[in-house]
């Protein structure tokens, strides 16, 4: 037996079957995984609770959305006409938010794409997909936005508040250099290592890959067995690092993967046991001057106003994925 | 499973004499909210095998839900609750309890093996497919079932070096003298009742009616 740590003398006898019982609580299951998502959830809220980087709703003065950070995400892209950011001075203080990378990204994202499911062949033939996101955006506040990208017909969105807006055509989506069509996104390969080809820049040059990917996942139809060939081509990008645990803006259990491009940090909150991109992070990356009029009419002159200096950490937006599958008919509700 | 430095002896931590320095990591970690991972290395592990023990399934979401909801509500927790071990444990309670009502009230949703009726206890039918794969002797298995249900769960903590006596009536909210008794009571009436049903099954010379006596 065991020496009891309790200061209390025993003395009763043990009754017999003692020790089984005592072993029947041995658990050998490896606490590896567990420990370090939990080691990471409580950094990360340790990093929320502290001063510094200012979450959306919590910020001081006004900051202006990064546009050109929107416009990567946004799927039906020529329905929201948004101007591009220009950075026009930097601060060089840094103040990072601590971001464990205890937990692999590649085995989060391996995960993930263990876990897609659906009909096997997708949804070739649908007429509309549907996507429903939460989007928070840095001096913007909350908007709720649905899209239906048109397969063969011009599809729709509708941000709320705003007024609704219809895409020129059937909806597009980037892919490395290219502006696929649906039946272009069922053309493309879906063994990681020919689909990751697709989305290498025209000069190679490490570019806006996750985002891309990101956007697929959360807006677009890809068929499961794509959806699962873009997380593991997410899995192999370089400089992916992950961030164990954490909880969406809905409170869904996710793990993060992250990457830095250009001046954002993408971070994606994926639910590992469905498969289910849950939530899109844009984070400034470095301490950066966004000065950028986003969505026409919303926030967009405030003259007495100088360009805003986001410090780097700042979580800029993020898009929250609340619905979204094919549908045959297009909402002209409201 | 790999050996820690957290681990003290079959898994009961021993925390120095005196001030706990688990107390001096709460306090730390309200001015420096990172300190409160350090309670994260030394007890996680204890934590993890407990749900797992309770809720095989869903251990490592849970593990990360205890841990959050223990560094949101460090502010509560004060000398007078007991240690903080204790307090960590009351938390992976409560978290593993509402997890398998949840379970229980979604159908739907996968509920841990065998899971059935819950009451505010542990269901009993998690625990009893473990001592099943350990072979715990049938006699013990009978007479735990025998056990009222606060009772049961106090001991089953105990034998299992989760958390020693004091620690468990922290964790489930009771003086450390009335979890004595109880846990007194309950070894005397096991014992009592195991011997009685060996004694029986000896003179009797038939097997005990076990599996059907422990389910609840």
């Amino acid at each position: 037996m065991s020496p009891r740590p309790d200061s209390a003398p025993r003395v009763e006898l043990d009754p017999p079957g003692w020790d089984d019982l005592a072993r029947a609580g041995a658990d050998d299951s490896d606490a590896t995984f567990a420990m370090a998502a939990a080691r990471a959830a409580v950094l990360r809220a340790a990093a929320e609770e502290r001063p510094g980087p200012t979450p959306p709703g919590r910020h001081r003065g006004r900051w202006f959305v990064p546009a050109a950070a929107a416009v990567a995400l946004i799927v039906v892209a020529a329905a929201m006409v948004v101007h591009r950011g220009t950075v026009t001075r930097s601060v060089a203080t840094p103040n990072v938010v601590t971001t464990p990378s205890m937990v692999s990204a590649a085995l989060i994202l391996h995960r993930a794409a263990d876990a897609t499911t659906g009909p096997p062949g997708g949804w070739p033939n649908a007429a509309y997909w549907y996507t429903r996101v939460e989007i928070a955006t840095l001096g913007v506040g909350v908007q709720s936005m649905e899209t239906w990208a048109g397969r063969t017909k011009a599809g729709r969105s509708r941000t709320t508040p705003g007024a609704p807006l219809s895409a020129p055509g059937p909806a597009r989506f980037a892919v490395g250099t290219h502006q696929l069509d649906w039946a272009g996104l069922y053309a493309l390969p879906t063994d990681f290592v020919s689909l990751s080809t697709r989305f290498k820049g025209s000069d190679g040059s490490p570019g806006d890959e996750i985002q891309q990917i990101a956007n697929l996942l959360m807006t677009s139809p890809a068929s499961p067995a794509l959806r699962r060939a873009l997380y593991q081509v997410a899995a192999a990008l370089p400089g992916v690092t992950g961030g164990g645990a954490v909880r969406d803006s809905l409170g869904r259990l996710g793990e993060t993967v992250s990457r830095t491009e250009g001046h954002l940090k993408v971070q994606l909150v994926v639910d590992t046991d469905t498969g289910s991109l849950l939530e899109v992070r844009l984070i400034a990356a470095s301490t950066t001057a966004w000065a950028t009029p986003p969505t026409p009419g919303s926030v967009a002159s405030q003259p007495d106003s100088p360009p805003n200096t986001v410090i780097a950490g700042t979580l800029l937006t993020r898009w929250t994925v609340n619905a979204s599958g094919p549908t045959t008919a297009l909402d002209r509700t409201r | 499973m790999l050996p820690s430095p957290s681990r003290g002896i079959n898994g009961v931590r021993v925390t120095g004499s005196g001030m706990n320095s688990d107390e001096r990591i709460v306090n730390r970690s309200l001015q420096d909210p990172e300190a409160f991972a350090e309670l994260v290395d030394r007890h996680g592990e204890d934590l993890f095998h407990f749900l797992r023990r309770r809720a095989p399934h869903d251990a490592r979401d849970l593990l990360a839900d205890v841990w959050l909801a223990a560094f949101h509500r460090r502010h509560t927790y004060h000398r007078e609750l007991g240690e903080v071990r204790g307090w960590l444990f009351g938390i992976a309670r409560n978290i593993v309890l509402a997890h398998l009502r949840r379970c229980a009230a979604r159908p739907e949703m996968e509920p841990p093996d065998g899971l059935e009726a819950l009451s505010d206890t542990f269901d009993w039918a998690v625990i009893d497919q473990r001592l099943d794969l350990h072979a715990v002797l049938p006699a013990m298995r009978a007479a735990l079932a025998r056990l009222p249900d606060t009772e049961r769960e106090l001991l089953v903590m105990v034998a299992w070096n989760e958390v020693t006596p004091t620690q468990a009536a922290t964790a489930l909210g009771i003086p450390p003298g009335t979890a004595r008794s109880r846990l007194h009571r309950a070894r005397t009436s096991l014992r009592k009742d195991i011997e009685a049903l060996l004694a029986y099954s000896d003179s009797a010379e038939i097997a005990l009616p076990l599996k059907s006596g422990v389910t609840k």
